[in-house]
Protein backbone atom coordinates (compact mmCIF):
# COMPACT_ATOMS: atom_id res chain seq x y z
CA UNK A 1 0.00 0.00 0.00
CA UNK A 2 3.06 2.50 0.91
CA UNK A 3 4.94 1.37 -2.19
CA UNK A 4 1.58 2.40 -4.30
CA UNK A 5 1.12 5.64 -2.07
CA UNK A 6 4.30 6.52 -3.02
CA UNK A 7 4.27 6.27 -6.54
CA UNK A 8 1.19 8.42 -6.50
CA UNK A 9 3.22 11.20 -4.78
CA UNK A 10 5.73 10.79 -6.95
CA UNK A 11 3.65 11.67 -9.96
CA UNK A 12 2.16 14.32 -8.16
CA UNK A 13 5.51 15.80 -7.44
CA UNK A 14 6.92 15.32 -10.70
CA UNK A 15 3.92 17.32 -11.98
CA UNK A 16 4.30 20.36 -9.30
CA UNK A 17 7.86 20.19 -10.93
CA UNK A 18 7.17 20.25 -14.37
CA UNK A 19 4.62 22.82 -14.48
CA UNK A 20 6.66 25.30 -12.21
CA UNK A 21 10.08 24.45 -14.44
CA UNK A 22 7.83 25.18 -17.66
CA UNK A 23 6.17 28.26 -15.91
CA UNK A 24 2.57 27.73 -17.81
CA UNK A 25 -0.39 28.67 -15.82
CA UNK A 26 -1.45 24.69 -15.09
CA UNK A 27 -2.48 22.95 -11.76
CA UNK A 28 0.64 20.54 -10.93
CA UNK A 29 -1.74 17.71 -9.51
CA UNK A 30 -3.63 17.38 -12.88
CA UNK A 31 -0.12 17.73 -14.58
CA UNK A 32 0.67 14.21 -12.26
CA UNK A 33 -2.39 13.05 -13.73
CA UNK A 34 -1.69 13.12 -16.80
CA UNK A 35 1.76 11.61 -16.25
CA UNK A 36 0.33 8.92 -14.31
CA UNK A 37 -2.15 8.42 -17.20
CA UNK A 38 0.61 8.21 -19.86
CA UNK A 39 2.86 5.98 -17.41
CA UNK A 40 -0.59 3.45 -17.16
CA UNK A 41 -0.99 3.83 -21.20
CA UNK A 42 2.82 2.81 -21.65
CA UNK A 43 2.72 0.03 -18.58
CA UNK A 44 -0.50 -1.34 -20.38
CA UNK A 45 -3.08 -0.37 -17.20
CA UNK A 46 -2.57 -0.15 -13.48
CA UNK A 47 -1.48 -3.18 -10.99
CA UNK A 48 -4.15 -4.81 -8.88
CA UNK A 49 -2.61 -3.38 -6.06
CA UNK A 50 -2.36 0.12 -7.41
CA UNK A 51 -6.66 0.36 -8.63
CA UNK A 52 -7.32 -0.46 -5.06
CA UNK A 53 -4.99 1.89 -3.40
CA UNK A 54 -6.46 4.51 -5.82
CA UNK A 55 -9.90 4.06 -5.52
CA UNK A 56 -9.87 4.04 -1.81
CA UNK A 57 -8.06 7.59 -1.39
CA UNK A 58 -10.50 8.51 -4.33
CA UNK A 59 -13.51 7.31 -2.59
CA UNK A 60 -12.48 7.65 1.38
CA UNK A 61 -9.89 10.31 2.03
CA UNK A 62 -11.31 12.65 -0.99
CA UNK A 63 -14.17 13.28 0.22
CA UNK A 64 -12.36 13.52 3.77
CA UNK A 65 -10.04 15.54 2.71
CA UNK A 66 -12.55 18.66 1.38
CA UNK A 67 -12.71 20.39 4.64
CA UNK A 68 -9.08 22.12 5.43
CA UNK A 69 -9.60 24.31 2.75
CA UNK A 70 -12.91 26.22 3.43
CA UNK A 71 -11.96 26.21 7.30
CA UNK A 72 -8.97 27.65 7.28
CA UNK A 73 -9.69 30.39 4.77
CA UNK A 74 -9.63 34.30 5.32
CA UNK A 75 -13.40 34.07 4.89
CA UNK A 76 -14.15 31.45 7.11
CA UNK A 77 -11.32 33.39 9.40
CA UNK A 78 -13.72 36.20 9.29
CA UNK A 79 -16.96 34.86 9.73
CA UNK A 80 -15.36 33.24 12.67
CA UNK A 81 -14.18 36.37 14.09
CA UNK A 82 -17.42 37.84 13.83
CA UNK A 83 -18.98 34.90 16.11
CA UNK A 84 -15.85 34.72 18.75
CA UNK A 85 -17.02 38.66 19.14
CA UNK A 86 -20.56 38.29 20.06
CA UNK A 87 -19.65 34.93 21.53
CA UNK A 88 -20.40 36.73 25.18
CA UNK A 89 -23.89 36.78 24.12
CA UNK A 90 -24.79 33.36 24.63
CA UNK B 1 -13.59 29.36 26.08
CA UNK B 2 -10.06 28.47 24.98
CA UNK B 3 -8.36 26.00 22.89
CA UNK B 4 -8.97 22.54 24.08
CA UNK B 5 -5.72 20.97 23.38
CA UNK B 6 -4.18 24.00 25.61
CA UNK B 7 -6.06 22.08 28.73
CA UNK B 8 -3.99 19.04 28.31
CA UNK B 9 -0.51 21.09 27.43
CA UNK B 10 -0.64 19.93 24.27
CA UNK B 11 0.05 22.24 21.26
CA UNK B 12 -3.07 23.17 19.29
CA UNK B 13 -2.47 22.13 16.12
CA UNK B 14 -2.20 18.47 17.41
CA UNK B 15 -6.04 17.97 18.32
CA UNK B 16 -7.16 19.10 14.41
CA UNK B 17 -6.41 15.88 12.53
CA UNK B 18 -7.72 13.11 14.47
CA UNK B 19 -11.11 15.56 15.14
CA UNK B 20 -11.36 15.89 11.46
CA UNK B 21 -11.05 12.29 10.50
CA UNK B 22 -13.31 11.27 13.13
CA UNK B 23 -16.27 14.05 12.39
CA UNK B 24 -15.89 12.64 8.55
CA UNK B 25 -16.05 8.85 9.75
CA UNK B 26 -19.42 9.89 11.95
CA UNK B 27 -20.79 11.94 9.24
CA UNK B 28 -20.73 8.78 7.16
CA UNK B 29 -21.72 6.21 9.59
CA UNK B 30 -24.78 8.62 9.27
CA UNK B 31 -25.18 9.16 5.85
CA UNK B 32 -25.45 5.45 5.35
CA UNK B 33 -27.90 5.30 8.43
CA UNK B 34 -30.23 7.85 6.64
CA UNK B 35 -30.23 5.41 3.56
CA UNK B 36 -27.89 8.09 1.85
CA UNK B 37 -30.25 10.52 1.59
CA UNK B 38 -28.15 13.63 -0.92
CA UNK B 39 -29.29 16.10 2.03
CA UNK B 40 -27.29 14.11 4.67
CA UNK B 41 -24.24 15.23 2.84
CA UNK B 42 -21.06 13.68 4.81
CA UNK B 43 -18.77 16.19 3.71
CA UNK B 44 -21.07 19.14 4.85
CA UNK B 45 -21.71 17.69 7.87
CA UNK B 46 -17.99 17.72 8.84
CA UNK B 47 -17.33 20.94 7.65
CA UNK B 48 -20.44 22.32 9.88
CA UNK B 49 -19.60 20.18 13.04
CA UNK B 50 -15.30 21.14 12.56
CA UNK B 51 -16.38 24.69 12.24
CA UNK B 52 -18.72 24.63 14.86
CA UNK B 53 -16.04 23.70 17.43
CA UNK B 54 -13.21 25.64 15.72
CA UNK B 55 -15.49 28.61 16.58
CA UNK B 56 -16.80 27.82 19.82
CA UNK B 57 -12.99 27.20 20.67
CA UNK B 58 -11.72 30.49 18.69
CA UNK B 59 -9.05 28.41 17.42
CA UNK B 60 -7.23 30.81 14.83
CA UNK B 61 -7.29 29.09 11.16
CA UNK B 62 -3.55 28.77 11.14
CA UNK B 63 -3.42 26.51 14.21
CA UNK B 64 -6.03 24.62 12.28
CA UNK B 65 -4.25 24.34 8.98
CA UNK B 66 -0.80 23.14 11.13
CA UNK B 67 -2.71 20.34 12.07
CA UNK B 68 -4.78 19.32 9.10
CA UNK B 69 -1.93 20.11 6.35
CA UNK B 70 -1.54 15.92 5.76
CA UNK B 71 -5.08 15.95 4.76
CA UNK B 72 -4.68 18.90 2.55
CA UNK B 73 -2.23 17.54 0.52
CA UNK B 74 -3.95 14.27 -0.16
CA UNK B 75 -6.58 16.69 -2.09
CA UNK B 76 -3.47 16.88 -4.61
CA UNK B 77 -3.04 12.78 -4.23
CA UNK B 78 -6.47 12.30 -5.13
CA UNK B 79 -6.32 14.05 -8.15
CA UNK B 80 -3.56 12.44 -9.01
CA UNK B 81 -5.10 8.80 -8.29
CA UNK B 82 -7.62 10.15 -10.86
CA UNK B 83 -5.75 8.53 -13.44
CA UNK B 84 -6.72 5.31 -12.40
CA UNK B 85 -10.49 5.30 -13.16
CA UNK B 86 -9.90 7.23 -15.81
CA UNK B 87 -7.60 4.59 -17.87
CA UNK B 88 -9.62 1.59 -16.70
CA UNK B 89 -13.06 3.92 -18.34
CA UNK B 90 -11.25 4.71 -21.52
CA UNK B 91 -12.78 2.03 -23.52
CA UNK B 92 -16.32 3.40 -22.22
CA UNK B 93 -16.36 6.64 -24.33
CA UNK B 94 -16.46 4.45 -27.19
CA UNK B 95 -19.48 5.58 -28.99
CA UNK B 96 -20.53 8.38 -26.37
CA UNK B 97 -17.30 10.69 -27.55
CA UNK B 98 -18.81 13.31 -29.18
CA UNK B 99 -22.56 13.33 -26.90
CA UNK B 100 -19.93 13.49 -23.82
CA UNK B 101 -17.39 16.01 -25.34
CA UNK B 102 -21.05 18.21 -26.03
CA UNK B 103 -22.04 17.72 -22.36
CA UNK B 104 -18.51 18.79 -21.01
CA UNK B 105 -18.11 21.49 -23.06
CA UNK B 106 -21.58 22.87 -22.03
CA UNK B 107 -21.48 21.74 -18.53
CA UNK B 108 -17.87 23.61 -17.85
CA UNK B 109 -18.64 26.95 -19.70
CA UNK B 110 -22.00 27.26 -18.34
CA UNK B 111 -20.67 27.19 -14.97
CA UNK B 112 -17.34 29.02 -15.37
CA UNK B 113 -19.65 32.16 -17.69
CA UNK B 114 -22.65 32.12 -15.39
CA UNK B 115 -20.43 32.76 -12.22
CA UNK B 116 -18.43 35.33 -14.07
CA UNK B 117 -21.51 37.38 -15.64
CA UNK B 118 -23.69 36.93 -12.01
CA UNK B 119 -20.65 37.98 -10.42
CA UNK B 120 -20.18 41.20 -12.88
CA UNK B 121 -23.80 42.07 -12.46
CA UNK B 122 -23.28 42.31 -8.69
CA UNK B 123 -20.52 44.58 -8.89
CA UNK B 124 -18.18 42.26 -7.03
CA UNK B 125 -14.55 43.42 -6.73
CA UNK B 126 -11.96 41.94 -9.77
CA UNK B 127 -10.35 40.15 -7.05
CA UNK B 128 -13.83 37.82 -6.30
CA UNK B 129 -14.72 37.41 -10.21
CA UNK B 130 -11.37 35.97 -10.42
CA UNK B 131 -11.95 33.70 -7.71
CA UNK B 132 -14.90 32.86 -8.93
CA UNK B 133 -14.23 31.35 -11.93
CA UNK B 134 -12.95 27.83 -11.48
CA UNK B 135 -15.26 27.26 -8.91
CA UNK B 136 -16.55 24.05 -10.93
CA UNK B 137 -13.32 22.27 -10.96
CA UNK B 138 -12.48 20.19 -7.81
CA UNK B 139 -10.45 22.23 -4.71
CA UNK B 140 -6.40 21.17 -5.50
CA UNK B 141 -7.03 22.43 -8.93
CA UNK B 142 -9.59 25.28 -8.68
CA UNK B 143 -7.05 27.10 -5.71
CA UNK B 144 -4.36 26.76 -8.34
CA UNK B 145 -5.92 28.48 -11.17
CA UNK B 146 -7.60 31.06 -8.88
CA UNK B 147 -3.66 31.96 -7.84
CA UNK B 148 -2.32 31.99 -11.56
CA UNK B 149 -4.87 34.21 -12.93
CA UNK B 150 -4.59 36.43 -9.22
CA UNK B 151 -7.65 35.35 -7.51
CA UNK B 152 -7.75 34.47 -3.90
CA UNK B 153 -7.06 30.83 -3.45
CA UNK B 154 -8.95 30.83 -0.07
CA UNK B 155 -12.33 32.50 -1.44
CA UNK B 156 -12.21 29.92 -4.37
CA UNK B 157 -11.89 27.34 -1.81
CA UNK B 158 -15.22 28.30 0.21
CA UNK B 159 -16.52 29.02 -3.46
CA UNK B 160 -15.53 25.10 -4.69
CA UNK B 161 -16.67 23.59 -1.75
CA UNK B 162 -20.26 25.16 -1.61
CA UNK B 163 -20.49 24.04 -5.34
CA UNK B 164 -19.82 20.60 -4.74
CA UNK B 165 -21.96 20.49 -1.96
CA UNK B 166 -25.18 22.13 -4.07
CA UNK B 167 -24.14 19.63 -6.68
CA UNK B 168 -24.03 16.50 -4.39
CA UNK B 169 -27.34 17.75 -1.86
CA UNK B 170 -29.62 19.35 -5.30
CA UNK B 171 -28.28 17.56 -8.37
CA UNK B 172 -29.91 13.92 -7.63
CA UNK B 173 -33.41 16.03 -7.20
CA UNK B 174 -32.78 17.98 -10.10
CA UNK B 175 -31.63 15.18 -12.31
CA UNK B 176 -34.95 13.11 -11.28
CA UNK B 177 -36.90 16.18 -11.71
CA UNK B 178 -35.64 16.17 -15.57
CA UNK B 179 -36.36 12.16 -15.81
CA UNK B 180 -32.24 11.89 -16.48
CA UNK B 181 -32.28 7.88 -15.84
CA UNK B 182 -29.30 6.89 -17.73
CA UNK B 183 -26.52 6.03 -14.73
CA UNK B 184 -23.70 7.26 -17.14
CA UNK B 185 -25.53 10.95 -17.68
CA UNK B 186 -26.00 11.51 -14.43
CA UNK B 187 -22.56 10.76 -13.25
CA UNK B 188 -21.51 12.40 -15.81
CA UNK B 189 -23.33 15.64 -15.27
CA UNK B 190 -22.74 15.32 -11.25
CA UNK B 191 -18.80 14.91 -11.67
CA UNK B 192 -18.84 17.85 -14.31
CA UNK B 193 -20.92 20.17 -12.22
CA UNK B 194 -19.35 19.90 -8.82
CA UNK B 195 -16.58 17.57 -9.02
CA UNK B 196 -15.37 15.28 -5.97
CA UNK B 197 -18.05 16.19 -3.26
CA UNK B 198 -20.47 14.95 -6.24
CA UNK B 199 -18.42 12.25 -7.50
CA UNK B 200 -18.55 10.88 -4.14
CA UNK B 201 -22.67 10.93 -4.08
CA UNK B 202 -22.41 8.82 -7.69
CA UNK B 203 -20.28 6.84 -6.11
CA UNK B 204 -23.71 5.89 -3.58
CA UNK B 205 -25.79 5.66 -6.41
CA UNK B 206 -23.67 3.17 -8.62
CA UNK B 207 -20.32 2.33 -9.46
CA UNK B 208 -20.93 3.39 -13.02
CA UNK B 209 -22.27 6.78 -12.27
CA UNK B 210 -19.38 7.23 -9.75
CA UNK B 211 -16.67 6.46 -12.94
CA UNK B 212 -18.52 8.81 -15.16
CA UNK B 213 -18.60 11.09 -12.29
CA UNK B 214 -14.82 10.90 -11.95
CA UNK B 215 -14.63 11.27 -15.67
CA UNK B 216 -16.88 14.01 -15.63
CA UNK B 217 -14.89 16.04 -12.68
CA UNK B 218 -10.83 15.28 -14.51
CA UNK B 219 -12.25 16.59 -17.94
CA UNK B 220 -13.99 19.24 -16.93
CA UNK B 221 -10.62 20.11 -14.55
CA UNK B 222 -8.40 20.34 -17.66
CA UNK B 223 -11.08 21.86 -19.67
CA UNK B 224 -11.34 25.19 -16.27
CA UNK B 225 -7.23 25.38 -16.45
CA UNK B 226 -7.18 25.61 -20.17
CA UNK B 227 -10.68 27.91 -20.62
CA UNK B 228 -10.57 29.94 -17.12
CA UNK B 229 -7.13 32.14 -18.24
CA UNK B 230 -7.62 32.46 -21.50
CA UNK B 231 -11.65 33.63 -20.65
CA UNK B 232 -10.13 36.40 -18.30
CA UNK B 233 -7.36 37.15 -21.11
CA UNK B 234 -9.92 37.83 -23.20
CA UNK B 235 -12.62 39.65 -21.25
CA UNK B 236 -9.71 41.67 -19.53
CA UNK B 237 -10.79 40.96 -15.77
CA UNK B 238 -8.60 41.98 -12.95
Amino acid sequence: MLGQLGLLMTFQLMGEALVSAAGIPFPGSLCGMLLLLTFLHVRGGPSDELTKVGSKLIENLGPCSYPPAPLSSRMALSWRLTAWRYSHLW
Amino acid sequence: MTDPASFLGLPSSILWLPCTIVLYAASSALYRRSNMSPLVNPTLLTIASVGLILICAGVPHKAYFEGVAILHYLLGTAVVALAIPLYRNLNRLKGRCLRMVFALVAGSLASIFVGLFVAVLAHASASTVLSLAPKSATAAVSMEISRLIGGTPAVTAVLTILTGIIGAVGGPYVLNAARVRDPEARGFALGVASHGIATARAFCESEIAGSFAGLGMVLNAMLTALVVPLAVRLLAIG
